[in-house]
């Protein structure tokens, strides 16, 4: 080969070597195309109905709720913790010359609270007149009652504010004086725990049946309810001095959580959970999830979006809940701060939580509040991936979603929310779809 | 030699049809009509602007003219491909660093060609006829909002020119010659919208595929004006072809088909009524001088869409080609040859009030790598579009590489005369 071929081939190799790419350019027009459009729906109506629960486990813990207040939507609201509390954590030594001066339950608060705070409410120290056992399959719930000795250790009557860290509540000499002669006598009642449980079932605390104020939240952590002995010390010389007997957080903690609906929409003389329809409950839902009402939404005419001659896929699925405009205020009744999904169907069952859009966080949702005229204020939650899995899969008529509050801390906030029949306040499901003309 | 020579060829066409499969040259004027019509000439006279309407060779196969192959000399046969690799800048609003440069290749032709007996050459082939590739993004508008969603949209395609041409010589000055084509191919355009959770993906392609007749007639006249002075006049005539289309919808989600090309209509394209006319000039047989002017009539086709429109063309194009012979056994044969040309053009497009003008010089060079083999390379820049009225331009610098493989028709030991 000649070097005028090897030039060919050389030019030859590097033309072929030319390698493609291709960027996009923003140019022109979108292409006509008869084919495929995207629409926005509003028709397929969330059908909207309140779950109340016949009970639920409220067992090991670690935030409790005290107090009672009256809902005008819900009814009355009562809670009370039942824990344990256990010897001091280091050994007591108290001299015979030691002499008793006072007890005092110590309670935390975590700064929740519901209702209306402006008013005085007198809290109870009771101790309890049984063990606390579990009631059933190994489980403490919101109805279980554990019976209190019928005098308080101690009560106080107290305004408190949602700033108010902590509660001191003196409480009767007695109990105080039998817990520290057995101190300073080292019996075996406050030397171990097992001797101290049999000695001292544990504590409920409760409020006046009148004080239908609010209710706060407790600090349910172990050591942040506490029963303090103080005593002082004479020899060498005077000192002053507290032992402590702290609550623990174990599976026997729970709050008792009782509503007494009678007089509201969902009242019901039997006993059961109970599931009632918006149309029934004046065209709104409810969602107490910390008092066992859940909000439940399912969408039974959202295959109707379905043609047949036109193939419909989603692209997007947003649920607007919108609660009732006079149902909520920035104070007493509280809008939920955070509500999450959980998919349910028609037996109630809470079942997996409700992603983001990357399927693999959480989705929760805040309220959006208008402040001025009080008429658009919803929760939004992008739900494509499950309404679209309802859309293509048969039977899933009665599936749909539970609206719920987070209960880590446990609280009992509650929203109103209007169905569909409301004219200003209804609770939507916006669909995107793409149609494409066959 | 000849098993050599026909690899030679065969590893070009392979090699670049494999490119030319996955075409990626952004065109952004293609989203229009049938895609980027292709004029261009890929032969011996790529060199000279594409200027041969008048022109016919012995040794190459040259196709701007119908009646050109009746050049080739009685019992050859010319096996001819050739390719282009294209590099590409764009300018305009839309451009910037990350899409401004672009480059492919693409297999533009394929040949065979026969001189089958004194009067009557004829040819099979294949050229590219239109090319269609684009990519953009756009806003789509959701109906009963004021959402606007993302979309991708894609084209794709191109339809070829499939044709055997019948080249007739009368008399020793006169040939005439028709090609006959199949225009076919499919133009596609995807649309492609993710869904909210980016769970779905939904491609909505819409495939038009075309197969119609196309007839070119073309003549040329050449004589000897003197000693030193030949002279060629050459024509063409196209007339107006209508380009029958059948539409197609596949849908497919994730890649999984939910409709497959699932029959919509039947629809039509218009190619225009075309007249072409060209001249050559060569002294002492070395060095020729030629020019062409081609029209066609768009206008009255009315074929227009949201911001553009096809409107009536013209293109003018001139080269020189200066070819080096030497003796072989007593005979001139042409050992190589160099080319200079250019065109102009005022294209059948006009978008946004914009006529899509388009000019190139070039320059080409060719000759023999075996007494079998011939190569023509040639070398075009120029430029198309404008940055006005937010359109966008383009200069382009492209290379093309036609090989050429020639022998006798009939087995060796027979005499031909």
């Amino acid at each position: 080969m000649n070097a005028r071929n090897w030039l060919f081939y050389v030019i030859l190799f590097s033309f072929l070597g030319i390698s493609c790419s291709r960027n996009e350019i923003e140019f022109g027009n979108i292409p006509d195309n008869n084919y495929t459009n995207l629409v926005s729906i509003d028709t397929v109506e969330p059908r909207l109905s309140t779950v109340v629960l016949d009970s639920f486990t409220t067992g090991s813990a670690t935030s409790f709720l005290l107090g009672k207040y009256k809902d005008p939507y819900l009814g009355i609201i009562s809670a009370r913790p039942f824990f344990q509390l256990t010897i001091p954590a280091e050994t007591v030594s108290i001299s015979t010359t030691s002499q008793f001066d006072s007890a005092c339950f110590i309670i935390h608060l975590n700064k929740y609270y519901y209702g209306d705070t402006t008013r005085e409410q007198t809290i109870y120290v009771n101790e309890l007149a049984q063990t606390i056992d579990y009631t059933y399959n190994n489980n403490l719930y919101n109805s279980t009652n554990v019976p209190a000795k019928l005098d308080a250790l101690g009560s106080k009557k107290v305004k408190l504010r949602p700033s108010t860290d902590s509660i001191i509540i003196r409480l009767n000499n007695s109990k105080g004086a039998e817990l520290f002669n057995k101190l300073q006598q080292r019996s075996d009642e406050v030397v171990s725990d097992d001797g101290f449980q049999n000695y001292f079932k544990g504590i409920s605390l409760s409020v006046n049946d009148n004080d239908t104020t609010a209710i706060y939240g407790l600090n349910g952590a172990s050591g942040n309810m506490i029963l303090r002995i103080y005593y002082h010390t004479t020899i060498p010389y005077p000192e002053n001095k507290w032992v402590n007997f702290p609550s623990k957080s174990n599976n026997y903690a729970f709050n008792q959580i009782v509503t007494d609906r009678t007089g509201t929409p969902l009242h019901s003389s039997t006993t059961g959970t109970k599931e009632f329809s918006s149309e029934q409950t004046n065209n709104a839902a409810f969602t107490q999830y910390g008092a066992g009402a859940l909000l439940k939404m399912i969408f039974p005419s959202l295959k109707g979006i379905i043609t047949t001659d036109k193939i419909v896929k989603l692209q997007k699925a947003e649920l607007i809940i919108r609660p009732l405009g006079q149902s909520y205020d920035n104070f007493k009744f509280k809008l939920p701060s955070s509500f999450y999904l959980v998919q349910t169907n028609g037996t109630n069952t809470i079942g997996s939580f409700v992603l983001d859009s990357t399927l693999s966080v959480l989705q929760t949702a805040s309220p959006v509040v208008d402040e001025i005229y009080g008429l658009n204020t919803y929760y939004r939650f992008n739900v494509t991936s499950y309404i679209n899995s309802l859309l293509i899969n048969t039977g899933t008529e009665d599936a749909g979603f539970f609206l719920l509050e987070n209960k880590d801390p446990l609280q009992v906030n509650r929203a109103v929310i209007g169905n569909s029949k409301q004219a200003l306040f209804k609770t939507q499901l916006l669909l995107t779809i793409l149609t494409i003309n066959k | 030699m000849i098993g050599k020579n026909i690899y030679t060829i065969m590893l070009v066409s392979g090699f670049v049809s494999i490119k030319s499969f996955s075409q990626n040259m952004n065109s952004p004027y293609s989203i229009y009509g049938i895609g980027d019509i292709d004029n261009r000439i890929y032969n011996r006279t790529s060199g000279m602007g594409g200027t041969g309407l008048a022109t016919q060779s012995s040794s190459y196969f040259i196709n701007n003219n119908p009646a050109a192959i009746s050049g080739l000399p009685r019992s050859f046969y010319l096996l001819s491909v050739s390719a282009t690799g294209k590099t590409l800048q764009y300018y305009g609003d839309a451009i910037n660093e990350t899409n401004r440069k672009n480059k492919d290749l693409w297999l533009k032709g394929l040949t065979l060609a026969v001189k089958i007996n004194k009067f009557w050459a004829s040819s099979i082939g294949f050229k590219q006829f239109s090319n269609v590739n684009y990519k953009f993004s756009g806003n789509k508008n959701v109906l009963g909002s004021n959402e606007i969603y993302y979309a991708i949209y894609e084209g794709n395609g191109g339809l070829n020119d499939y044709y055997w041409t019948n080249a007739f010589s009368v008399g020793k000055h006169f040939s005439f010659g028709i090609k006959s084509s199949i225009i076919a191919g499919s133009i596609n355009q995807t649309e492609t919208i993710v869904n909210d959770a980016a769970t779905s993906s939904i491609e909505t392609k819409q495939q038009d595929y075309f197969g119609s007749p196309k007839f070119e007639f073309g003549a040329i006249y050449s004589v000897a004006l003197n000693k030193k002075w030949d002279f060629s006049l050459g024509g063409k005539f196209i007339e107006k072809t209508r380009l029958g289309s059948e539409r197609t919808l596949t849908v497919t989600e994730n890649g999984a088909a939910i409709l497959n090309d699932n029959f919509i209509k039947n629809d039509r394209f218009y190619l225009p009524r075309t007249y072409g006319m060209g001249i050559t000039l060569t002294h002492n047989k070395k060095t020729s001088f030629a020019a062409d002017y081609t029209y066609e009539n768009w206008s009255p086709l009315n074929i227009k869409g949201d911001g553009w429109s096809l409107i009536n063309s013209n293109r003018i194009s001139a080269g020189i080609e200066i070819a080096k012979h030497i003796d072989v056994l007593g005979q001139k044969v042409e050992k190589n040859y160099f080319q200079f040309g250019g065109f102009i053009s005022n294209s059948y497009l006009r978008v946004n009030n914009m006529p899509v003008n388009e000019f190139g010089i070039t320059a080409g060079m060719g000759g023999r790598l075996n007494s079998n083999l011939l190569y023509t390379l040639s070398l075009e820049g120029g430029k198309r579009g404008t940055t006005k009225a937010d359109l966008i331009k383009e200069n382009f610098l492209q290379l093309t590489l036609s090989l050429t493989y020639r022998d006798f028709l009939f087995s060796k030991g027979r005499k031909y005369d």
